[in-house]
């Protein structure tokens, strides 16, 4: 995990097992980071100390699948591929894309691990994020102590909806053991409109009237390899084949000129950033950088990636959910430390100066951007705050010690050091 | 709540709101059954009231 290798690696097969490992990890004191497929583990900060990896793959049982409630209940190690193979023997999904992964390849990620990073792909502009998804957890608390909060009913209200505090936890509350998801049918059918634009203002042009279309668009995404390269952006849409085809001719119209519909997802659909000639920019060695705005500040989010990476000398790959808010900009590997340091200062303060005047760390109405590096190499993790200016930063710290009074779960993975 | 949660599930509940609202000031008794603050251990009240003993109530 982040270069650390631990004295020891424990991969129990049910939660009461896992909960007197976590109990016995804390009477040693031994710092615990817990771990799914892997697909992410060089997301972040490495921990600060790293005595006991939870391995959470024989947690690997989808416990009950209620098709006509829509609901499943499966074990933290349940990978997404698996699920996803149980539900379709219903037509059901959960409707959650897999993050882009190190490589383009090896193992699905697992339930827990898409839920401790709160990682979601394209159609998150029309099923949410997993925050959305999950009505239900099970967590084990550092001491041990098994706890539940929501049930397996999409309209439970008993007590704290405490999922929606150890989603994008980063496992430094509690080891996740099981989730119970609301799903969705799979669509009858989909089809991608894909267009091209020589600039990223036409480009941002043509996602905002997507967007505000009537077709109800499940997903819309940009992808721009390079600054001087075209600026791709392709709607899917989901629904009665009866009907899709005259979306889909419809969708063409709004986006404008150079568009064609096709039947599956283009290559880079939901890939992340990949710049031209390196391949995927997203491989590992390369830095990652999600930054989250307002929808309707999309050009100017462009805007500040450009001025940041012409005057640090980068050309950084954009990719992402363009809609929903969220993008990832990518540099390889092969840049300099210093380059990147400064590409992300130059985004950080162009953000928050050309989108919202006025805020600064924690000072006055919420950012409407903000850049969070998501992976980066350590020469450049060196250089760099990885996670900006973190409003509410003393909650979460006071939540932090709350439940885990001897910061034992990944130390030093989350923001300001918890 | 105290059918569907278990008093883990009910702590780890408060374990939250203590983080917020570490007085117990914001709504108490609004959502837990019994207003519990933070360390004070759950369950009836056992004894005699304060405001009973000092002859300022009478409890029936």
């Amino acid at each position: 995990v982040g270069g650390l290798t631990p004295p020891w690696v424990a991969s129990p097969a049910d939660t009461s097992e896992a909960s007197a490992l976590l109990a016995a990890a804390t009477e040693h004191e031994l710092a615990v980071v817990p771990r799914g497929s892997g697909t992410t583990v060089s997301w972040g900060v490495p921990p600060r100390q790293l005595d006991l990896v939870i391995d959470t793959l024989r947690l690997d049982r989808v416990i009950e699948h209620a098709a006509g409630d829509l609901v499943v209940r499966a074990q933290a190690g349940v990978t997404m591929n698996q699920l996803a193979g149980v539900l379709a023997t219903a037509r059901q999904q959960l409707a959650l894309d897999v993050p882009p992964r190190p490589g383009g390849q090896g193992s699905s990620p697992t339930v827990g691990g898409v839920l401790a990073t709160g990682a979601a792909g394209p159609r998150r502009l029309r099923y949410g994020t997993p925050r959305d998804l999950l009505i239900g957890i099970t967590v084990i608390r550092p001491d041990g102590t098994v706890t539940k909060s929501g049930g397996k009913v999409v309209k439970n209200v008993a007590g704290y909806d405490l999922g929606k505090l150890y989603t994008g936890s980063q496992g430094t509350l509690g080891l996740i053991t099981e989730a119970i998801f609301r799903l969705h049918p799979l669509p009858a059918a989909t089809a991608f409109v894909t267009a091209g634009y020589a600039d990223p203002a036409a480009a941002a042009e043509g996602v905002a009237a997507a967007a505000g279309s009537d077709l109800a668009p499940a997903a819309i995404e940009i992808d721009q390899p390079s600054r001087d390269g075209l600026v791709r952006v392709a709607v899917l849409l989901e629904g009665d084949p009866g009907g899709l085809s005259e979306r889909a001719s419809q969708m063409r119209g709004v986006l404008g000129a150079g568009t064609a519909t096709l039947d599956a997802a283009p290559p880079w659909w939901g890939a992340g950033p990949a710049t031209p000639g390196s391949g995927a920019a997203i491989r590992e060695g390369s830095t990652l950088i999600q930054i989250g705005f307002w929808a309707a500040a999309l050009p100017g989010v462009l805007d500040a990636v450009d001025a940041a990476g012409r005057a640090a000398g980068l050309d950084p790959a954009v990719a992402g959910s363009a809609a929903a808010g969220v993008l990832h900009a990518a540099v390889p590997g092969t840049a300099a430390p210093e380059a990147l340091a400064a590409f992300l200062a130059g985004l950080r303060e162009r953000l928050a100066r050309d989108l919202e005047p006025g805020f600064a760390g924690g000072e006055g109405p919420p950012a409407r951007a903000g850049a969070v590096v998501v992976r980066a190499p350590a020469a450049v993790r060196a250089l760099i705050d990885m996670w900006g200016p973190v409003p509410s930063l003393g909650l979460m710290r006071a939540l932090k010690d709350q439940f885990d009074p001897g910061h034992l779960m990944a130390p030093g993975r989350f923001a300001g050091g918890i | 709540m105290t059918k569907m949660f278990t008093r883990e599930d009910l702590d780890t509940m408060q374990l939250l709101r203590c983080a917020f609202d570490p007085a117990g000031l914001c709504n108490p008794g609004k959502i837990f059954p019994t207003p519990r603050l933070c360390g004070e251990v759950p369950g009836p009240r056992r004894g005699v009231h304060p405001i009973v003993a000092a002859g300022l109530a009478e409890q029936f």
